[in-house]
């Protein structure tokens, strides 16, 4: 058997391993994951109205009941891949907070797979006061464990009537649709009840999404822009920068991808005045955040002033290129300012040495999974980089299906020459450094069913545990 | 009701298991194609691409219906022509050396499209480059047919036409004559490729082929 370790059991983490181990019997995988609960973005980050899309963790599921029966799968919850550290201070680590030292898995296993993720959000440089950061928005009303107690600050974020969102990603447009569409829509999927009381109680009424550069320029997929003109609370009020050129021939300008060409076409045909609904939503270009203005009493924040943007005209695209118009500035009155200005990855906690990372791009370097020695571009071996910590922050989760089989293929090119090495023990040569059990699958299968259940009783998908503590608790109550 | 000329045509036409023998035959099909015939054949070329630099290409076969409807097993047509035979009917002229049908070969052969299957051929090409020939009724969709002839196709969303993992790229030249794809569908597409769950097989439609959009997939589980 060759010995697999997957650091993350997300999308990325699940399509690797299913290649791998579809393709290969003498594959063995363990999936370490930090949190107690599996399939990474598709509980904390796909948007719960898009229940649809997180039906993927069926298939995810069925794979690792399969496997496991199998005896070659097994999944390694609560357990977070760490630098090198003290091995005494990993064994004392309370069961909520096990870390594992990196080097103890290139130790004991044939091949390691990085797969954990771009978790981190790229901040909003401000010259003066703080933007609430569409990551955290999104963990909170998919209950991620680090948005516990976060209830009380959205309640007084949501006071404020206008609240814009910075950014043209499907990120922003998953908050902007939190914010507007009615909250019944969501009390039968898995949002947590207190973000549901929360939510109910929102004043948010009007939603700008606000851009540096322009139109051709949104990185909204097709479908989730089409899905925003359609939110049935909610108008669209079309800027009438679209309404001159070269915005308004879109369609005809022949150095345009198809991709900006679609999102034009649906904001072209979108935006009926004569409907005018109780909430609205506009878009907004050319505008750089430059700071936050508060009320000078209530420290209550009154409006974000940008600075005015131009397009770089020679440069084609129109508007991929900007520059800031000197002394132009432009104050937006909100309530509440949300940046969403995409993710990016980090390396491993503590990790310096053994892990290779690309600080400027974010990314683990690698050449088709293969993780590279950055000075010589060698292929390191035995060492993998799969999903978003491999490509970036982008892609849905298609794209990111395709890139794990593009790791998974090249894994299995290099086992074709490889023997398992039998100095490698696996599992058994980092258990006692655990400091007792983690999670496993059945251990998550149980936390699952009661979070089923106890959404039954609520006439919902599910009633998540957010708490970390309650989670392990009814784990380990459960799984004997 | 399949037009009997056809089904003539069909009898005489040589069972040489290669796709040549089959623009031979469709060719002598089409003479019979009009406005009042409710099938149709068609030949299409599709692509699996799930890995997208190794596209490798695929065949798919769409043969006009039968008014046979042959014995099924866990809802997939056992698709023989012994079988056929037995229920007798309008297919005892076929001649006999089309019996030799095998559901897994790699080729199909053209006469056997016609009488045989209840409703359509299709063969995907699969990942490694090699080619499945299954037989799908009406009201299936691209994906159910191949997750229940165990052909790798991911379907992430369960097909609610979510998730762009059931891609599918079919020839452009065939991939023109199916009916336009909902806005739905084609937000998640590049040009002349298509989802395997939004597209099922429907004789109601002239074109054979009809997107359903995501509310009409219940309808198609039904009729499954
Ligand atoms: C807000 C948001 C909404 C999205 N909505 C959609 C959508 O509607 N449809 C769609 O198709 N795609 C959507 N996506 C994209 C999709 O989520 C990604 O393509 C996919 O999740 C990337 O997979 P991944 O496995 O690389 O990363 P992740 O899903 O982030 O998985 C990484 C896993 O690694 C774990 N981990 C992190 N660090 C460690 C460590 N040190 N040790 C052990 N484990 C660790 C994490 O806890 C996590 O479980 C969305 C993304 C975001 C951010
Ligand atoms: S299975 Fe998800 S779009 Fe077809």
């Amino acid at each position: 058997m060759f010995k697999v370790a997957v650091i993350g059991s997300g999308p990325a983490a699940f399509y690797t391993a299913q290649h791998l181990l579809k393709s290969r019997s003498n594959v063995s995988i363990h999936m370490f994951e930090k949190l107690a609960t599996p399939f990474g973005l598709v509980r904390f980050g796909i948007a719960a109205d898009h229940q649809d899309a997180k039906k993927v963790a069926n298939k995810f599921d069925e794979l690792a009941t399969h496997y496991q029966k199998e005896g070659r799968f097994q999944f390694v919850g609560g357990v977070e891949v760490v630098g090198s550290e003290d091995a005494d201070a990993v064994a004392n680590a309370s069961l909520s907070q096990r870390r594992l030292p990196f080097s103890l898995l290139r130790k004991n296993y044939d091949v390691v797979i990085a797969a954990y993720g771009a978790e981190s959000a790229k901040t909003m440089p401000l010259k003066q006061g703080r933007a609430v950061s569409a990551h955290d928005f999104v963990q909170w009303v998919n209950g991620h464990p680090d948005s516990i107690g976060h209830s009380d600050m959205f309640a007084h974020h949501l006071e404020a009537e206008t609240a814009v969102v910075v950014g043209h990603g499907n990120v922003a447009l998953d908050v902007a649709r939190v914010l507007l569409d009615d909250v019944d829509s969501l009390r039968r999927t898995d949002v947590p009840d207190n973000v549901l009381q929360v939510l109910a109680e929102s004043k948010v009424r009007h939603v700008r999404l606000v851009a540096r550069r322009g139109p051709f320029q949104m990185a909204f997929t097709a479908k989730e822009l089409r899905e925003m003109t359609k939110l049935p609370n909610a108008s669209y009020m079309p800027n009438e920068l679209l309404s001159s050129e070269p915005y308004k021939s879109s369609d005809s300008l022949p150095w345009l991808d198809r991709s900006p060409k679609r999102l034009m076409q649906i904001l072209h045909g979108s935006g009926d005045a004569k409907a005018i609904k109780s909430k609205s939503w506009a878009l907004d270009w050319y505008l750089s955040p430059h700071q936050i203005l508060q009320d000078e009493n209530t420290k209550s924040i009154k409006a974000i002033q940008f600075q005015k943007t131009s397009p770089v005209s020679s440069v084609v695209p129109f508007g991929s290129k900007i520059e800031l118009v000197p002394n132009e500035f432009v104050d937006m009155p909100c309530g509440l300012v949300i940046s969403s200005l995409g993710y990016t990855g980090l390396p491993l906690p503590n990790c310096s040495e053994d892990l290779p990372f690309d600080a400027r791009s974010g990314v683990i370097p690698n050449i088709q999974g293969r993780v590279i020695d950055p000075a010589t571009k060698a292929p390191i071996e035995g060492l993998y980089a799969s999903g978003w910590i491999k490509r970036g922050a982008v892609g849905v989760i298609a794209a990111t299906m395709y890139d794990a089989v593009e790791t998974a293929d090249s894994i299995l090119a290099d086992l074709e020459t490889a023997k398992p090495d039998a100095s490698k023990q696996g599992f058994a040569g980092i258990q006692a450094h655990l400091g007792g059990k983690a999670v496993s699958y059945d251990g998550w299968k149980v936390l699952d069913e009661h979070e089923r259940k106890e959404g039954a009783k609520r006439g919902k998908l599910r009633e998540k545990v957010v708490d970390l503590k309650s989670a392990m608790r009814i784990i380990d109550m459960g799984d004997k | 009701m399949v037009h009997p000329q056809l089904l003539k045509s069909a009898a005489i036409v040589d069972t040489d298991e290669d796709d040549n023998a089959f623009t031979k035959y469709r060719d002598k099909a089409y003479q019979y194609d009009d406005e009042d015939c409710d099938y149709n054949i068609e030949m299409f070329e599709c692509y699996n691409i799930k890995k997208w630099n190794q596209r490798t290409s695929a065949q798919m076969l769409l043969g006009a219906p039968s008014p046979y409807q042959p014995e099924t097993s866990e809802g997939l047509p056992q698709v023989h022509l012994n079988t056929a035979k037995r229920s007798g009917g309008i297919l005892e002229d076929v001649p006999t050396q089309s019996t030799t049908f095998d559901r897994q070969s790699e080729t199909v052969s053209s006469t056997a499209i016609l009488v045989l299957i209840n409703n359509y051929a299709v063969s995907y090409i699969q990942q490694d480059g090699t080619k499945k020939t299954v037989y799908a009724k009406d009201g299936w969709n691209l994906l159910d047919l191949a997750h229940s002839n165990n052909i790798e196709l991911e379907g992430a969303c369960e097909g609610s036409l979510a998730c762009s993992t059931c891609h599918i790229v079919m020839q452009k030249e065939f991939y023109e004559k199916l009916e336009e794809p909902s806005d739905e569908e084609n937000d998640m597409l590049d040009l002349g490729h298509l989802l395997g769950c939004s597209m099922a097989f429907t004789l109601t439609s002239k074109h054979i082929l009809t997107h359903y959009q995501n509310k009409d997939l219940d309808s198609v589980a039904k009729l499954k």
